[in-house]
């Protein structure tokens, strides 16, 4: 079971229909409906016993069992009972989706995601509201959450699904509210109506897969075409295969040519002439060469015989001569008692003898030798012949190998030719085959096979290609209409404008889908009632609301806490539950505000002053003065009113104490951190050496050591009002050293004992202005927020990109103030005193009786007869007042910057509907405006609630000749105009209407007191920047509209 | 654990049910007043999984392609919204038949070949799941396990002078699968390996109470037993309430034949009831056959009780089980 599955109500036991009615609750039924304490007391019992007992499911309290936990955790909440919030799980590293996240914003993101029940957001206006909510919803979505995102204003909705509408495992779905039409949503959110995305389930698929049907038969049949030409050219390849076989066994041939030859002239020559012509050739060389060696032998073997009998006798000769020399020496040298010498001397003759010896071995020897000379011949002539019958037969070898080379080589180029016949038939059926039909890598049979096999698998590819989209398209056909009813099982993001939730046919209240995430944007606009029905949807819960710009702007209000549920309980005449303010009764019950402490350091001359406690000014005199016995440079000044306590309010000290000995002075003395924080939002953060609760991020410029290891790390920052720097010493964070034994347990008793915060992990706050640019965003978090955008110096002293807008020159300040009439003011002052006269001019309370009121017919003949019947009724319209406006986007369109494709959005915003439709004529009948392409929209405020334009221009319409004004419906109309630019605002107005308004307290028009208290605080914060006062004067540029 | 317990049947609603058992052809009759703990706790359920056309044809476009396939590519085949496959493909992950590469390739899992080779593979669903176990007269003995169908017992508050050990239930879980078919424990079941961090995690204890008819069939070797109704008269028999196969006796070691002692404490009983003098029915001899009760009496008894219509029944014992009898009156020989 999926997690989904598995907290669903379905995949739950059976209720308990089987029991007796005085039968316990299922366990799951009394978990639910039980308050978070009381579900941590059970899951803490069943840890320790290993199991729960019916008789432990038994309510506590009054007996009686909510079915709706959420009563009971709104009730506590609301109350200010705390206790029902149930452990925070442990912190998981959080990867954003969304890299470009601040810190804040990361901070909240998860916060939202860590909390198992409720976590409130609060935003100033252009901090990243939507881009947070997206991420919550990506990250709850990628948990495998189902996410019911709600928004009271459709456009801050379809911002969040745009931002998501890339994410893939999103599968949203867009409820329509009852007055909206899915045309009139921007194209991302159309696509994901209920209606459009059934409408896109049950046919898209379908017809994609009919087409998919086809395309895959077809690409089957064509393939099956191939099948006859990969044949061919396994055939082919086999012939060129063979065709290489010949060829090579050609070249084997060649190379054994001479060999061949060679040998069968060896066995020519050795058998007889029965042969080829070669052989007989040769056969008959050799018979001569035979026939030759043989005569040349027998001459040799006669020679032979007749010196060898030549060698005989002359052997015998010289034998003989030797024995005749012998024994004619013996008689010679008369050794007569020899025998030779007896030999010779009875042998008479054998002198003669000798000699005749003598002659005959000479004889003998020429003989000889001329044999020898014959038989050397002999020999010379055998040789030659031998050499003659070598020469001849390799000259027949060679012509003979020669030829047969030559024979071969013809054979070998007619292969080739067929070789090369192969080859084009190859390359055609090659290129006859299929796109898709892996072709034979080479001309072989084995690329042949492989390619025939891979060619089996393309088939059956097809075949299964088409079996797939068969059954695809088969169950599309059949069950696409069940495709459409997984809709609301799988979409795991529901966003639903408020209103339309709960009529939705598919997700609303009747479904009974229980959502694991329920998102409620624009929080501040819904009222506990309305949140009490919407809440039993989610399983857990997180609301983004909008920062009240009427407390914000209260900087001291602010500091003294908002107002709490009780006060606003007791002095407004809805019920509670019917008031829009339950979002920040939330809010100040679980926001551990920093702000609500009453300390406040501040230079009073030269000397530094702590309050202690708010002293309202017409009970200052009231204060007595006293000076510390030990210490007479420390003044303490004592509230002594008629009938209450004296309490100690201020402390002054000289001015040469460093705030921090001053604090660590009044901790010793009194035991009070007197803490004044720099931030909105407290956060804790570990190290292995501190833990630190932060109260701001700003740079440490001392510090106090309140107690051993208990460090109060302050800051020099801004003095409101005049935003000089270090006037004021601020804490940043509160340092708790490990060494000194603090742990996170005992520093929280600590913050929440001495300041009374406590951070619950449920709320967090986005002050860091991302839309707008620095400079606009300090003159509106100064105008209306109390400062409370966080911006850095240098960024709120950055100018935007250059307009040509109200005034004649590019103008790079980010708000234009175009008073209408002009300030009449002779161009020599103008010149003399520049924009001081003019400030001057404008703090003349006095309007300019510009105005006209549309139920006036004496108002109505002083507009232009052709714009009268367009006009309504009734209504307010300052006709100068429009045409100023069109002039100043006439102004616009003439400015490159404002055309091309990244040209600016505009709005045009008038807090009248009627001075919106006189605008929007005289924007129609301008002719510059018409020929030029300018993303222009004009209406009133409340159209751009949760959208935003580069460029507003707000024409404030009121000119009144004698009496203050109301400016629109309200403050708050005000307000969300000005704040829907991103990088220029322009106001045009009367500048002695508003001087006006300032000087007028009480009600006015249709505002209450209280109301039109509000109207005039932020009024007279606007002529301040007017009059050339304000904290952010350099974003701020006054110019007087030129004449028509 | 101390209630009022419920009033036993009389003799004419024992004489129906006996009829009502009788396709059963039972031995002997009981009347059991049974006390239950049901315990609801997590376990997991090993089953067959079934995909849904959808889901598998998901997974097949998937195997088609070897390298596997990107959701980009599943979304050109199939032409469904990106959304909402990629949740089909995240519930394949869920279910182990598919996993996403490095490269984010989609590619079914060995299982999910498996699954897709047979439309279904082996899974295991974490559900909530009753167990019923029979608590013993002694409170010292464990309770034994009893599947009760469910919806027959009925809650009753049992004070809180009672424990359970979850144990048993882990024990049931490792005993054989002989033990399992006799004692009608679930077999593809097996304890959740869950940390009691959720409600979903927590097993929870109800004590419930049961009134039974049991008998015993097939020789011996299986017990039975049936519901009897809210009303008290009639019983359940379309379907019993519970039955054990050989080894019932570890769970119903009290299913024994009461000494003759206690059949006569019941006769006495019942002739008190029906004017009889204590002293003459001192004098019939009892004798148990099958599920009678002969009882031989002297002419004075039977003729007193000629005049009774239908049938009469005993129940004699004591503890949760109580065993019926038919009397058979006799005359006894003089």
């Amino acid at each position: 079971m999926r997690r989904r599955e598995r907290l669903s109500p379905a995949a739950a036991p059976a209720a308990s229909s089987r029991f007796a009615p005085s039968a316990p609750p299922t366990w799951e039924e009394f978990f639910r409906a039980a308050p978070a304490t009381r579900q941590a007391e059970l899951m803490a019992l069943a840890r320790h016993q290993g199991l729960l007992y019916a008789h432990q499911l038994a309510p506590t309290g009054n007996g009686i069992r909510s079915p709706q936990p959420t009563t009971h955790l709104l009730a506590d909440l609301l109350a200010g009972r705390l206790e029902g919030l149930g452990p925070l799980p442990p912190a998981e590293p959080l990867i954003c989706f969304d890299t470009a996240l601040d810190g804040a914003q990361r901070d909240a993101v998860m916060r939202a995601c860590r909390a198992p029940d409720i976590c409130l957001i609060e935003a100033l206006p252009g901090t990243g509201k939507s881009r947070v909510v997206a991420e919550i919803v990506a990250q709850s979505v990628a948990r495998g959450e189902r996410v019911l995102l709600l928004a009271g204003v459709a456009a801050t909705l379809d911002r969040v699904l745009g931002l998501l509408s890339t994410r893939e495992d999103v599968c949203a779905v867009r409820c329509l509210a009852a007055d909206e039409a899915p045309d009139s949503l921007p194209g991302h959110s159309r696509v994901l109506t209920f209606a459009e995305r059934l409408r896109h389930l049950r046919e898209h698929p379908l017809t994609c897969a009919r087409r998919e049907v086809a395309a895959a038969q077809e690409q089957q049949a064509r393939r099956k075409q191939d099948a006859p030409v990969l044949d061919a050219l396994q055939e082919l390849a086999s012939r060129r295969e063979a065709l290489d076989q010949q060829l090579a066994a050609h070249q084997v041939q060649a190379a054994q040519v001479l060999a061949e030859v060679e040998q069968e002239a060896a066995a020519a020559e050795a058998a007889d002439a029965s042969k080829p012509p070669f052989a007989t050739v040769i056969a008959n060389h050799a018979g001569a060469r035979q026939r030759a060696l043989d005569q040349l032998d027998r001459d040799l073997a006669d020679l032979q015989g007749r010196a060898d009998a030549l060698r005989q006798q002359h052997q015998r000769d010289t034998d003989r001569r030797e024995a005749a020399h012998v024994v004619t020496q013996a008689k010679q040298q008369g050794r007569w008692w020899t025998g030779a010498w007896w030999r010779a001397t009875l042998h008479r003759g054998l002198p003669a003898e000798a000699t005749e010896l003598e002659a005959r071995c000479q004889q003998t020897e020429e003989a000889l030798t001329k044999l020898d000379d014959e038989t050397g011949d002999l020999h010379r002539r055998r040789e030659q012949a031998e050499r003659d019958f070598s020469g001849q037969r390799a000259t027949l070898i060679a012509m003979e190998a020669e030829q047969r080379q030559a024979q071969g080589s013809e054979a070998a180029a007619l292969l080739h030719l067929a070789r090369g016949d192969l080859e084009t038939r190859w390359q055609a059926a090659v290129r006859s085959l299929d796109v898709d039909t892996p072709a034979p890598v080479a001309m072989t049979m084995a690329a042949t096979l492989a390619a025939r096999e891979a060619f089996r698998e393309c088939l059956d590819a097809d075949a299964e290609r088409c079996r797939f989209a068969a059954d695809w398209a088969a169950f599309l056909e059949e069950e696409g209409a069940g495709l459409a009813d997984r809709l609301p099982k799988h979409a795991n993001l529901v966003a639903s404008p408020t209103l339309g939730l709960a009529a939705d046919k598919h997700f609303g209240n009747a479904s009974g889908i229980l959502f694991d995430v329920l998102v409620l944007q624009d929080a501040h606009q819904v009222t506990e009632s309305e949140f009490l029905a919407l809440a039993v949807r989610g399983r857990r819960w997180v609301l983004v609301g909008e920062v009240p710009w009427e407390d914000a702007g209260d900087a001291e209000r602010n500091r003294r806490g908002r107002r709490s549920p009780l006060r606003l309980a007791a002095g407004a005449s809805p019920p509670a539950a019917l008031r829009p303010d339950f979002f920040q009764r939330l809010w100040v019950g679980l926001h551990p505000d920093p702000h609500r402490l009453p300390y406040r350091w501040e230079r009073e001359g030269d000397r530094i002053r702590c309050r202690l406690r708010a002293v309202a000014p017409e009970r200052r005199h009231w204060l007595e003065s006293e000076r510390v016995a030990d210490a007479p440079d420390v003044e303490l000044r004592i509230l002594t009113g008629p009938g209450s306590r004296p309490v100690l309010a201020e402390v002054v000290f000289p001015g040469d104490m460093t705030v921090a000995r001053a604090k660590e002075f009044l901790y010793r003395e009194l035991e009070e951190p007197t803490v004044e924080p720099a931030g909105f939002c407290p956060a804790w953060s570990e190290t292995p050496e501190r833990l630190t609760f932060s109260l701001g991020d700003e740079a440490e410029a001392d510090r106090a050591e309140l107690e051993p290891g208990l460090w109060e790390v302050l800051t020099s920052a801004r003095q409101p009002g005049n935003g000089r720097l270090g006037d004021a010493w601020r804490t940043a964070r509160m340092e708790f050293a490990r060494a000194a034994g603090w742990d996170r347990g005992r520093a929280e008793d600590w913050v929440e004992r001495r300041l009374g915060l406590r951070d619950r992990g449920r709320t967090a706050r986005l002050d860091v202005p991302h839309r707008m640019q620095a400079g606009l965003a300090a003159f509106l978090s100064d105008l209306l927020f109390g400062g409370g955008y966080r911006i850095g110096d240098a960024a709120a002293a950055a100018t935007g990109p250059p307009f040509r807008c109200a005034g004649r020159d590019h103008c790079s300040s980010p708000v234009e103030f175009l008073a209408v009439p002009p300030l009449a003011i002779d161009a020599p002052v103008r010149r003399a005193n520049g924009h001081a006269a003019a400030r001057a001019r404008a703090a003349r309370p006095a309007g300019a009786g510009l105005e006209l009121d549309l139920a006036d017919h004496a108002h109505r003949d002083r507009l232009p007869t052709e714009l009268r019947p367009f006009l309504p009724p009734l209504g307010l319209v300052n006709y100068l007042e429009a045409q100023a406006v069109v002039r100043a986007l006439e102004a616009l369109a003439d400015d490159p910057a404002a055309r091309g494709p990244e040209r600016p959005r505009i709005a045009v915003l008038a807090l009248y509907p009627a001075q919106v439709e006189l605008i929007r004529r005289l924007v129609r009948q301008s002719p510059r405006l018409a020929g030029a392409d300018l993303d222009i929209e004009v209406d009133v405020p409340g159209a751009f609630r949760g959208r935003e334009s580069t460029i507003t221009l707000l024409s404030l319409t009121r000119s009144h000749a004698h009496r203050a004004v109301s400016f629109g419906d309200g403050p708050g109309d005000l307000a969300l105009a000005l704040t829907r630019a991103r990088s220029k605002l322009v106001l045009l107005g009367d500048a002695g209407t508003l001087a006006r308004r300032c000087q007028w307290d009480g009600p006015v028009d249709h505002l209450d007191a209280d109301t039109a208290a509000r109207e005039r605080a932020l009024i007279e914060r606007l002529v301040r920047y007017v009059q050339g006062e304000g904290p952010h004067q350099q974003a701020f540029h006054l110019c007087e509209a030129d004449g028509p | 654990m101390t209630a009022a317990a419920p009033a036993l049947p009389d003799s004419r609603a024992l004489a129906a049910w006996w009829r009502q058992l009788a396709p059963h052809r039972p031995r002997s009759l009981w009347v059991g007043r049974l006390n239950l703990l049901r315990v609801e706790a997590p376990v997991s359920v090993t089953c067959s999984m079934h995909l849904d056309r959808l889901t598998l044809l998901v997974l097949r476009a998937m195997a088609s392609n070897p390298g596997g396939a990107t959701l980009a590519n599943l979304q050109g085949r199939l032409s469904v919204d990106r959304p909402l496959l990629a949740q089909v493909l995240g519930d394949l992950a869920g279910s182990d038949l598919a996993q996403s590469g490095l490269s984010g390739n989609w590619l079914p899992t060995a299982r999910g070949r498996e699954a897709l080779a047979h439309g279904e593979y082996p899974g295991e669903r974490p559900e909530r799941r009753s167990f019923t176990f029979l608590r013993a007269d002694d409170p010292a003995a464990p309770p034994q396990f009893l599947n009760v169908r469910p919806g027959v017992a009925t809650f009753w508050p049992a004070g809180r002078d009672w424990t359970f050990d979850r144990g048993l239930l882990e024990d049931c879980f490792r005993r054989p699968a002989d033990w399992k078919h006799c004692h009608d424990f679930p077999i593809k079941l097996r304890p959740a390996e869950v940390e009691l961090s959720t409600w979903h995690s927590v097993a929870v204890v109800y004590p419930e109470r049961l009134t039974a008819v049991v008998v015993i069939a097939e020789a011996g070797r299986r017990l039975l037993g049936f519901a009897v109704r809210a009303d008290g008269r009639s019983l359940d028999t379309d379907q019993s309430a519970f039955e054990n196969g050989p080894g019932w006796e570890e769970t119903f070691p009290d299913l024994t034949e009461p000494p003759l002692a206690e059949w006569r404490r019941a006769w006495r009983d019942w002739c008190a009831g029906h004017d009889i003098p204590a002293a003459e029915a001192e004098t019939c001899r009892l004798e148990r056959q099958d599920h009678r009760l002969r009882v031989a009496a002297p002419r004075t008894v039977t003729g007193r009780l000629q005049t009774r219509r239908g049938e009469s029944w005993l129940l004699a014992g004591h503890g949760r089980c109580r065993t019926a009898a038919l009397l058979d009156l006799v005359a006894a020989s003089p």
